[in-house]
């Protein structure tokens, strides 16, 4: 490896563009940032050697340059930009609507969407976000900006603290704001200095050559936002593992209790009362009449379970419930959640549901179908199945199936919770007789002794439902999630390196004699207006010529030669 | 010798780079290989083959034992055989049968079944019992305490436990009766 010695008698490492300490284009390394093209230089980096990719390279050297391109991150980023927006295009796999025909994924995109909808299932993007190659392309942007950073970065630090107030003549001349005067007295110069400092730009001197810098942190802008990202990147990881977020659902019943999922059994909860206010059941609402109207269905104002929290002691065993403590008794309201041992527990929905249904006997042979008797059947866990009603009668109920189809003309039970409750009935006559049995359900009171071939007496009495009360289940999410502070910080390093590298430039004044002139150059990383408004300032009373903009006169230039080719 | 100490100085900058380069990447790589292992593993339960059994306390609801509590510790010197389930799993159903018959078998070898309900509903439960005769005891788990101190995702599951209260092994899926008498044959105890 060749070390680039320059003539001013630094080394600097391979590749560098321009010299470190006196900004002296290197020659031969110019293609890098396009100088040779331009009159003046690219100032990018400071010209420092930003990859060493004229080394002998080894295997993780390969790796390194690879990820040490922009150009690879940008193509990084508009891939994932690209399949993120693919990904919206069909509903992800947990948002299958509810109604669809089948929620069966290899299913459903299929037969929604034809061929298209096929093969972005089979390409993954029905399960985008958590997919392997998904997450993979982000944590490839993230190997990249901490590449690229650290290549840049640490370049760009040492050029800047390498910097001599002695700069190269054709560094200086290269320069976008650029003048040569003549005849400039000592004490002008003196005035020059004194004035910059007076705007608080840092001077430094050697052998009467002036160097004026301010702001050079703005130049770290860039990176502390990087720093940001990193961390964001890092919770985002962290949040993948149980430890650190958490995220459940659970529900339940009014009267039920139930452990609570994710808390390795530690807290169990009971829902005591759930309590519904929809919007216009009170005299304020009537503002919000017109609204109300325009919805078809009642709007929800506040939904509460209120609850008990229970804690389980830590050596109990599971299942006894005298090892149950009462935690807190709280009112989880929309908005309104709960907090127990770093979980947080939010009301997110609920459900109506069949508690009890009152039933009649009557006679079929009575065309008024006047009741006999009635009682009524708890359907979440009854403890009374035998009724005796008035004159005798005994109703015994066989059977109950709290959520049953018909397969085949047999009830099944289909879960275990009363949807579409059926009862099997037998009913006991005061005679002593045999008892007549029925099964009875929503819009279904079957005698099977008709369909009965042995011919068996059809049965005298009938049950039907006179009444079905409802009870509510509340839906409860429960979350622990330790990376939010983590992902505040990112945000917050973020926007401190936003306003570092937007609110500060980096201005570079440099005042050079030679034996008969004063050369004026100057450069910053934005705002060359204001660093203009600098000079005029530190030049006022001087016979210093005010730098030109030389940017404005390559553009005057290349407009009159394209007009020439015209 | 001006030359060899340049030379000895690229040397060590070279290596000092190729190990600052490679650690950083492996770095990055491990939190890349870590965030999307973690992601997508499979849910993991909380016990596996090899532990201790976690014990549990319930209500007995086999009238063959009526009113009494089952304590899983209570067991220990017995082979035990938990299978989760509720009355409306249909695949627990067509084990029911062959549950209750590989029972009157093993009973007498010095194992013992816990079949642990997830049912709501007491009465159902009982209904079900009685229908199929069963002789083992059941007990009903309301609040998903057991299921979820085993992870249970899917019906029907088994736990096999050995004398010693030590998990032997976790089938998610319905057993065909032979492979059922062979995980109980492991379980014997000596």
């Amino acid at each position: 490896m060749e070390k680039l010695k320059c003539e001013c008698g630094h080394v600097n490492p391979q590749g560098t563009v321009l010299c470190e300490a006196c900004g002296k284009p290197v020659e031969g390394n110019q293609s890098v940032d396009g100088n040779d093209e331009h009159v003046l230089l690219n100032m990018r980096y400071e010209g420092s050697s930003r990859r060493s990719n004229k080394y002998n390279q080894s295997f993780v050297d390969r790796i390194w340059t690879f990820f040490s391109s922009v150009k690879v991150g940008v193509i990084l980023i508009a891939i994932a930009l690209a399949a993120s927006a693919i990904g919206t295009i069909f509903p992800q796999k947990l948002h299958i609507p509810e109604g669809a025909p089948s929620r069966d994924p290899a299913v459903f995109y299929e037969a929604s969407y034809g061929l298209i909808g096929k093969i972005y299932y089979q390409l993954g993007f029905h399960d985008l976000y958590d997919s392997w190659w998904y997450m993979i392309l982000i944590a490839l942007i993230g190997i990249s900006l901490v590449i690229c950073s650290l290549d840049r970065f640490i370049p760009l630090r040492r050029a800047l603290k390498l910097q001599r107030p002695i700069r190269n003549t054709t560094f200086l001349s290269r320069q976008r704001l650029y003048s040569e005067s003549d005849h400039v007295s000592a004490e002008e110069t003196e005035q020059v200095k004194n004035k910059l400092k007076d705007m608080r730009y840092n001077i430094r001197e050697e052998d009467g050559h002036i160097f004026a810098e301010k702001g050079r942190f703005s130049r770290w802008g860039p990176y502390v936002n990087h720093i940001g990202l990193i961390i964001i990147l890092i919770a985002a990881i962290l949040r993948t593992t149980p430890m650190f977020y958490l995220d459940e659902f659970l529900w339940v019943r009014e009267g039920q209790q139930l452990t609570v999922p994710g808390t390795n059994n530690e807290f169990q909860i009971k829902h005591e009362k759930f309590t519904l206010e929809t919007y216009g059941q009170s005299e304020e609402d009537l503002k919000f009449k017109e609204a109300i109207e325009s919805q078809d269905e009642l709007v929800a104002k506040n939904y509460q379970t209120d609850a008990i929290i229970y804690e389980l002691n830590e050596d109990a065993v599971a299942g006894d419930d005298d090892a149950l403590e009462v935690y807190s008794e709280p009112s989880i309201r929309l908005n309104h959640p709960t907090k127990f041992g770093g979980y947080t527990m939010y009301q997110s929905g609920y459900q109506e549901e069949f508690s009890s249904m009152s039933f009649k006997l009557y006679d079929v042979d009575d065309p008024d179908e006047e009741a006999i008797g009635t009682f009524t059947f708890d359907l979440l866990d009854p403890s009374e199945t035998m009724f005796t009603l008035d004159d005798g009668y005994t109703v015994e109920v066989v059977q109950y199936l709290p959520d049953f189809e018909l397969v085949d003309n047999v009830p099944k039970q289909k879960s275990d919770y009363p949807k579409n409750p059926g009862f099997v009935f037998a009913v006991h006559p005061p005679d002593g007789g045999e008892p007549e049995v029925s099964f009875a359900a929503i819009g279904i009171n079957f005698d099977p002794n008709t369909v009965d071939s042995s011919g068996g007496e059809l049965n005298q009495y009938k049950l039907g439902i006179i009444d079905v009360d409802e009870r509510y289940v509340s839906g409860l999410a429960i979350t622990r999630d330790y990376t939010l502070p983590l992902f505040g910080l990112g945000a917050l390093i973020f926007m401190i390196g936003v306003i570092q590298g937007m609110y500060w430039q980096h201005r570079r004044i440099w005042l050079h004699p030679t034996e008969d002139k004063l050369l004026l150059a100057a450069h910053t990383n934005k705002n060359w207006f204001g660093v203009k408004k600098d000079i005029e300032k530190a030049i006022e009373n001087t016979s210093i010529v005010m730098a030109h903009d030389q940017q404005e006169l390559e553009d005057k230039l290349k407009e009159k030669e394209s007009d020439e080719q015209k | 010798m001006k030359l060899e100490k340049a030379r000895e100085r690229k040397k060590n900058k070279k290596r000092n780079r190729y190990i600052y380069r490679s650690s950083i990447l492996f770095v990055l790589i491990a939190a890349t290989v870590f965030a999307v292992y973690s992601n997508n593993k499979p849910e993991k339960s909380t016990y596996g083959a090899g532990d201790d059994a976690p014990d549990f306390k319930l209500q007995q609801l086999n009238e063959v034992f009526a009113d009494t509590t089952l304590q899983l510790s209570d067991l220990q010197g017995k082979g035990v055989m938990i299978n989760f389930w509720n009355t409306s799993c249909s695949p627990c159903e067509v084990e029911m049968p062959f549950l209750e018959e590989t029972y009157e078998t093993y009973r007498d070898k010095g194992i013992e079944f816990v079949a642990v309900s997830i049912d709501v509903n007491e009465f159902v439960l009982s209904k079900y019992i009685q229908s199929f005769g069963l002789s083992f005891p059941v007990v009903q788990d309301n609040s998903d305490q057991v299921k979820n101190l085993y992870s249970v995702t899917k019906l029907p599951s088994k736990v096999f436990i050995n004398e010693d209260g030590e998990i032997v092994e976790i089938v998610e899926k319905v057993m065909k009766p032979d492979e059922l008498g062979t995980h109980l044959d492991e379980i014997v105890p000596n």
